[in-house]
């Protein structure tokens, strides 16, 4: 177990919060209290009515019953977890929903080394920014290449929640993002 | 006898089960600006008439360190809105509770957004009774969500359109259809045209809680929010001119900005006064 806080509900509660502001201001960097930002995430947003597939194998043993998730291929699952820098898998192909119901596509944690200070520069826009904002992310790039192929037709699409240890990021399906120093 | 087993307090009222799912559908309403995500809405003891959808955000929400306001219609005081307060009170004793505006950091309102507008960070939980405005002209569930994803409105504009024709102007009043990033059309809930464009590229989050219907849709800050119009005749507000075609004053404390109700004053006539309670109560202090 690396982190047992993370399951309790007063901290799901403030990492909610975190979250929210990640996903209604992408770019912003939001700071997690404990360690693990990608842990607590997850254990904030799954329980046992959910699926996630861990690509890259980076959960332990017990980290899953603790999740309650469902295990689940990465086509099926309605969370991705993933190391963002590795390479994508090739043909890796999350659910992006479909037009009736577009809240079933999936959303991709990915864990970065840093987030906020290291690695592309980026340029992000659309909902929740005001104009523009830059963003620092040690990320592969084809993953920002993936992910505009599969954002490509609204309302379908994946939300990423970015995380290091202790800060994280959303990129919801609606913000573009353009590479400005790699 | 057998006696229900008492029920174990438990913070926010809500299970962390039930938490949990409305934070996962709301953080996809935010992803899907004004798509109505569908939750498992629960039972809720209190606030009937305030409707629950709201209340159950706001409890998904709320912890150490918030700062909350209830409005009803504009007002603090009505008795839904203190009902509510007081099941804050025990379902989040942590929470302090406001009724300045700008103090909140989670505001949850019925059929207003504050007359101050809304602060950087601070979110605005809405209650609404009908989420979907395609429900006037679609009574098909499934063809209503295929329209929506489609972004297709065009039947919602014909009707829009022959109201027009009929009454002279677009008369959805309070809950006037508005489009959101160029895509879904939400019904705001029953608020007055005069906030509608509170909506509109705003520095705070709206989020929308229907629970009859068990739908949460969401505004996020810096987002368009356009009321649906036509080239000839455009958006507007409510006016609230006299028979001179001067702006009425609220009776009370002067402004000639916020949205007006009408009351009956001591000796019976007819006045108008802010419809937000602590905005007009504030402006009347300072003039004193
Ligand atoms: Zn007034």
């Amino acid at each position: 177990m690396t982190s047992s806080v993370v399951f309790e509900p007063r901290h799901q509660q403030q990492a909610y919060r975190r979250l929210l502001q990640a996903m209604s201001r992408p770019g912003s960097v939001q700071t997690l209290p404990g360690t693990s930002a990608w842990l607590c995430v997850l254990a904030t947003l799954c329980d046992a009515t959910v699926s996630l597939a861990d690509i890259h194998e980076r959960l332990g043993a017990a980290d899953w019953p603790f999740l309650q998730a469902r295990r689940a291929n990465p086509a099926q699952a309605d969370f991705v977890l993933a190391d963002g820098a590795l390479e994508p898998p090739a043909g890796l192909a999350p659910r992006l929903g479909i037009l009736a119901s577009p809240e079933t596509g999936a959303t991709v944690v990915l864990i970065c080394p840093s987030v906020g200070d290291k690695g592309l520069l980026l340029e992000l826009s659309g909902p929740g920014i005001e104009s523009t904002a830059r963003l620092r992310l040690a990320v592969a790039q084809q993953w920002l290449a993936r992910r505009e192929q599969w954002n490509a037709a609204f309302p379908l699409g994946v939300d990423f929640i970015i995380a290091d240890e202790s800060r994280l990021v959303g990129l919801p399906r609606t913000t573009k993002v353009k590479v400005i120093e790699d | 006898m057998i006696e229900a087993p008492a029920r174990a307090y438990q913070y926010g009222f809500l299970d962390e089960y039930a938490k949990k799912e409305i934070r996962r559908q709301t953080l996809k309403a935010v992803a899907i600006p004004g798509y109505q995500v569908p939750y498992a809405s629960r039972e809720m003891p209190l606030a009937r008439g305030f409707g629950t959808g709201g209340l159950q955000i706001t409890l998904s929400l709320l912890g150490p360190g918030d700062t909350f306001k209830v409005i009803d219609q504009g007002a603090d005081d009505s008795v839904n809105a203190v009902n509510l307060r007081k099941f804050i009170v025990e379902a989040c004793p942590d929470v302090s509770l406001t009724t300045r505006a700008e103090d909140a950091t989670i505001i949850q309102t019925r059929h207003r957004v504050p007359e101050v507008g809304m602060s950087p960070g601070q979110i605005l939980v809405l209650q609404v009774p009908y989420p979907d405005p395609l429900v006037v002209v679609e009574p098909n569930e499934a063809k209503r969500k295929q329209m929506h994803g489609e972004g297709d409105y065009a039947r919602l504009l014909v009707k829009l359109y022959e109201d027009l024709v009929n009454f002279g102007e677009i008369t959805i009043s309070h809950r006037y259809p508005t489009r959101i990033h160029g895509h879904y059309v939400i019904d705001p809930s029953p608020i007055p045209r005069h906030d509608v464009p509170r909506l509109h590229m705003a520095d705070a989050l709206f989020l929308f809680g229907a629970g009859r219907e068990k739908r949460i849709y969401a505004v996020p800050p810096f987002t368009r929010a356009e009321p649906l119009a036509f080239e000839d005749v455009p958006f507007r507000v409510e006016h609230f001119f006299d028979d001179t075609g001067a702006r009425r004053p609220c009776a009370r404390c002067g402004s000639r900005e916020s949205f007006l109700d009408e009351f009956l004053d001591s000796y019976g006539r007819k006045q108008f006064g802010c419809s937000d309670s602590d905005y007009c109560a504030r402006r009347q202090e300072s003039r004193r």
